[in-house]
């Protein structure tokens, strides 16, 4: 039989028997739009100075008084943009290493992405360099962490169980860095640099939210387009070289893109937490069984959105909930940490325990 | 068209698996390869299919070196099924079968007819279609075997290369599989390589058989020329008689027992395992 | 995986881990800041005179080389034991909560509290990992029936364990005071603990090594699978249960005593398994041996590092540890992923 090469006149869209629905995925994502848009709005309006959604509608059509606008265009614009990048690339990074390196617990944190960002911002701050200079020193950071990752880790191929031990020595030196900072430096810097550990969004500007705006924009479709190569490589190394993919190459493709998303966010905002770990199983779970490691276009778009939502939401309550602002990624873990939990107990009593497999 | 090895040496760092071999894969036949543990059949199998390079010497289709050609070209000639592949968890038979297509699929290209056709295809050849909406990882052992085959089948080959496809199956599974592959062939020609343990089994099912012992090739050809008592003993150090197959003719292979319990009053063999 | 080494080389093995340990605890007495002639130091630990050596000695060196060993022969066996349980190379007790169950509740307790002494400080430390880890143990385990899932339990911890690090940094950075009073001791040290903390922490770990070590051939057959570990009459939630109360026990007592010490229950197990194998019965001595070496010897390079200050041993471990981690998995044949 030679093979078929047809090239239909329209192409056709299969509905998998067994999937959920192609349009169980796109009324999430509405969903997840609507509530995102929501937060958005709330984010703009609340703050010390209360703005109605009017006001704020005002500054779109440039209505708005000078103060007004100032407020929302050059305060709180770019820091909403920074939440909704930072959480929907950490989202993306998240999703894409747990598929990778066959781990659950497997995010930017574990691989010392994170901390890379971190140490490169607690190293600036001590060294007494400008504010503005900061987000650079974390994309820096961030970026030597991940470039070390992947040199350090490609010997004879990558091997998931490989990066990921490499990733934690480079986490844990890492760390080590910022303790360092944190005992030795007088508690004004200190304190500071603990803030860039947890993830905060105070203070961004246009300059940092543009930079990451770009990054962003590469490299979200670049991840969408390298999902198909995940699910063949769910396969198994001999079964997805006798498909025709490089296995290695790609990997080192998905690590690349998946380290390059998680500092775009970090340097954003700091490793904000919990968002690369537990969105993806949150959006798995929202996207409905079956449940695949692997995740498809539609689990990423949901888990992107859910990070924003979750990224914005998180810092709305952060700088205005309470009596203190206090750094985003601390409401972000105690608003996560128990609705996972929650999770975790719905999955236990209704799904029998799924066999493990491990893999690496 | 044909797939060949000329001079093949394949090796893990420190040891030659595979020391200079030449062999050639009859086009539009079944060929099964047979040999001990640990003689460098898989790893063979997997030369053969272009997904390891061989340290030395060449594998070649129709004459091109398997290096030289571009891997999703290749995958569209050559289907492996390797051994025990990992079964992923949260998907459909339908879903699995579809990543067959890979080798096909470009960049941008959407889903097409013609995929779909495919794998609806690969599904009703080895009788999934019922099962299509079945999560992977819920069959049963005969039934997630069809499923691998349904999607190197969907991959739409000349070649289908398979390691070891009945180990872990019963005896009916086994034979279906075998029955299946059978079909393949005298349906549409395509030309398969089987590794297999069982060596009635190879020499039924089987045009050319292939016998590798510690690297190298102890003897091809068809089944009744190449398996002799003499072969078996030494290969597989194994003492045997060779009769004709009563239903079939080819050679069939039985064990010799070791002397105390081949006597009447003995136990059933059975208790010996 | 290694080839089991024969009876006189294990032998020899052993011997020769010991001794490496009863380097590193010489290491730590006679080694310093303060530089004292060897002869000193050995009169110093008999003698009961008031001299400067002895109070170097007696009251500083000895209670840290006895807490570097403790410390580390329980993270270091915490950290395997936790692997063996959640079957996930990249667990450890900090996976459970532990480390940051107890250092929420240390700056908790310096926050709302007050607290200042060493005793206070274990205290807390130790109720807050355990609190954690019976969290994290309740969430993984609750409505799943006769058998609990490895990875729950680690993702369970792992969540648990951010939110408890992110409240600890708030805390912090709230709080300059908390910040100023309680950062020393999250660096992770084993200086001036005091003898009490060591009384309380010593029996608690001694317990857990035993408890740990009675495990060993459930763990080994918890790594098959929890279905052939039934099969052979092990029962898994059973020896998850027991496992995580020794790691409870071990890490808990460690960090009460030491602070936070988060490498050595990841890569200790990690290092030692590529030399003994994955065989429990094995790799618990082993790690009981190899912790306090990389924990003293971290103490002592911090010592002499920064003289006349000291550098955190948390800090060190990580930088002396990880480079050696790094180097370790890059040489190990861990293949790419082979589909097996």
């Amino acid at each position: 039989m030679t093979t078929t090469r047809q090239r239909p006149p329209r192409p056709a869209r299969y509905a998998v028997p067994g999937m959920p629905p192609p349009w169980r995925t796109g009324v999430l994502c509405l969903v997840l739009l609507g509530v995102l848009a929501v937060v958005v709005v709330a984010a703009l309006c609340l703050g010390e100075v209360v703005l109605s959604p009017a006001e704020v509608l005002g500054v779109v059509t440039g209505t708005a008084d000078g103060g007004t606008t100032l407020i929302v265009t050059e305060f709180r614009l770019p820091r909403v943009l920074a939440g909704v990048l930072a959480g929907a690339c950490l989202a993306g990074a998240g999703a894409l290493l747990q598929s990778l390196l066959r781990n659950p617990l497997a995010s930017p944190d574990v691989i010392g992405v994170s901390h890379g960002g971190s140490a490169g911002a607690v190293l600036l701050l001590a060294a007494g360099a400008p504010a503005a200079m900061v987000p650079l020193g974390a994309l820096t950071g961030a970026g030597l962490a991940a470039g070390s990752l992947v040199v350090l880790g490609r010997r004879r191929g990558l091997s998931g169980e490989r990066v990921v031990l490499i990733g934690i020595g480079l986490s844990a030196i890492l760390t080590a860095i910022v303790t360092w900072a944190v005992v030795t430096f007088p508690i004004t810097v200190a304190q500071q640099a603990l803030l860039w550990t947890t993830g905060s969004l105070f203070g961004r500007t246009w300059a940092e939210v543009g930079w990451a705006a770009l990054g962003a924009v590469f490299l979200l479709p670049v991840a969408l387009a390298q999902l198909r190569q995940l699910a063949v490589l769910e396969l198994g190394d001999d079964l997805a070289r006798g498909l025709g993919m490089p296995a290695d190459r790609a990997r080192l493709g998905l690590l690349a893109t998946a380290v390059g998303l998680a500092a775009t966010a970090v340097a954003l905002g700091g490793p904000i937490a919990f968002i690369a770990l537990g969105v993806p199983h949150l959006a798995r779970a929202l996207a409905g069984p079956p449940r695949p490691i692997a995740p498809s276009g539609g689990t990423v778009l949901i888990g992107g959105l859910l990070g924003a939502v979750l990224a914005v939401g998180a810092d709305l309550i952060a700088g205005n909930g309470l009596a203190r602002p206090v750094p985003v990624g601390v409401i972000t873990a105690t608003l996560g940490a128990p609705w996972f939990c929650w999770l975790l107990l719905r999955s236990a009593r209704a799904e029998r325990p799924e066999t493990e497999r491990r893999t690496a | 068209m044909t797939l060949s090895a000329h001079e093949l040496t394949l090796s893990y760092p420190g040891r030659t698996v595979v020391d200079g071999i030449d062999l050639e894969i009859p086009a539009g036949r079944i060929t099964a390869v047979v040999g001990p543990n640990a003689c460098g059949k898989s790893t063979l199998l997997r030369a053969l299919a272009g997904i390891s390079r061989p340290s030395g010497g060449q594998v070649r289709l129709d004459g091109t070196p398997l290096a030289r050609m571009p891997p999703k070209r290749l995958a569209r000639r050559i289907a492996l099924l390797p051994q025990s592949p990992p079964v992923p968890t949260g998907i459909s038979v339908e879903a699995l079968v579809r990543r067959g297509r890979h080798p096909h699929q470009r960049w941008l290209a959407p889903w097409s007819r013609g995929d779909q056709q495919a794998v609806d295809t690969a599904l009703a050849r080895t009788g999934l279609e019922e099962l299509r909406t079945r999560p992977v990882d819920r069959l049963s052992g005969g039934q997630r075997q069809r499923a691998w085959i349904a999607l190197a089948l969907a991959q739409d080959t000349d070649y289908l290369l398979l390691d070891e496809p009945t180990t872990f199956l019963d005896l009916r599974h086994q034979l279906d599989l075998l029955n299946l592959v059978a079909e393949l062939n005298t349906d549409s020609g395509r030309t398969v390589v089987l590794v297999l343990h069982d060596l009635v089994q190879a020499a039924r099912y089987a045009h050319h058989l292939i016998v590798v012992h510690k690297g190298h090739i102890a003897a091809a050809g068809q089944a009744a020329e190449v398996l002799t008592e003499a072969l078996v003993e030494n290969v597989f150090d194994v003492p045997c008689r060779i009769l004709p197959d009563p239903t079939c003719g080819s050679p069939l292979v039985l064990p010799l027992m070791p002397t105390p319990l081949s006597s009447p009053s003995s136990p059933n063999g059975k208790e010996q395992r | 995986m290694p080839k089991p080494a024969g009876p006189a080389r294990a032998m020899l093995g052993w011997l020769g881990a010991v001794a490496i340990l009863g380097l590193a605890a010489a290491a730590s007495l006679f080694l310093g800041a303060r530089l004292l002639p060897p002869v000193e130091v050995l009169r110093a630990l008999t003698a009961g005179d008031a001299s400067t050596a002895t109070l170097v000695v007696a009251d500083l060196r000895l209670p840290r080389t006895l807490l570097g060993v403790l410390a580390g022969a329980g993270l270091a066996v915490a950290g395997a034991v936790m692997q063996g349980i959640t079957r996930n190379p990249i667990a450890s007790p900090s996976v459970l909560g532990i480390n940051a169950g107890a250092s929420f509740a240390v700056v908790v307790a310096v926050y709302l509290f007050g607290v200042t002494s060493a005793l206070g400080y274990a205290g807390f430390a130790l109720l807050g990992a355990a609190l954690a880890a019976v969290v994290a143990y309740a969430l993984a385990t609750a409505g799943a029936g006769p058998a609990s899932s490895p990875t729950r339990l680690a993702l369970a911890g792992a969540v648990i364990a951010t939110m408890l690090s992110a409240w600890t940094t708030t805390v912090m950075v709230l709080s300059g005071r908390t910040l100023e009073e309680a950062r020393h001791w999250l660096a992770g040290s084993l200086v001036a603990r005091g003898t009490d903390v060591l009384a309380v922490s010593a029996p608690l770990i001694g317990l857990g090594l035993l408890l740990a070590l009675g495990l060993a051939r459930g763990l080994d057959a918890l790594a098959l699978g929890d279905e052939r570990a039934a099969s052979l009459g092990v029962h898994p939630t059973r020896i998850r249960l027991w496992g995580a109360l020794a790691v409870v026990l071990l890490a808990g007592a460690s960090v009460a005593a030491a602070g936070p010490i988060g490498f050595v229950g990841l890569a200790v197990p990690h290092a030692v398994r590529l030399v003994t194998g994955g065989e429990h019965a094995r790799l618990l001595p082993a790690c009981a041996l190899a912790g306090p070496v990389l924990l003293l010897g971290a103490d002592v390079f911090g010592r002499l590092v920064a003289r006349p200050a000291e550098l955190e041993v948390g800090i060190v471990t990580a930088v002396i540890g990880a480079p050696v981690l790094i180097a370790l998995a890059r040489r190990s044949d861990v293949p790419a992923e082979a589909g097996r």
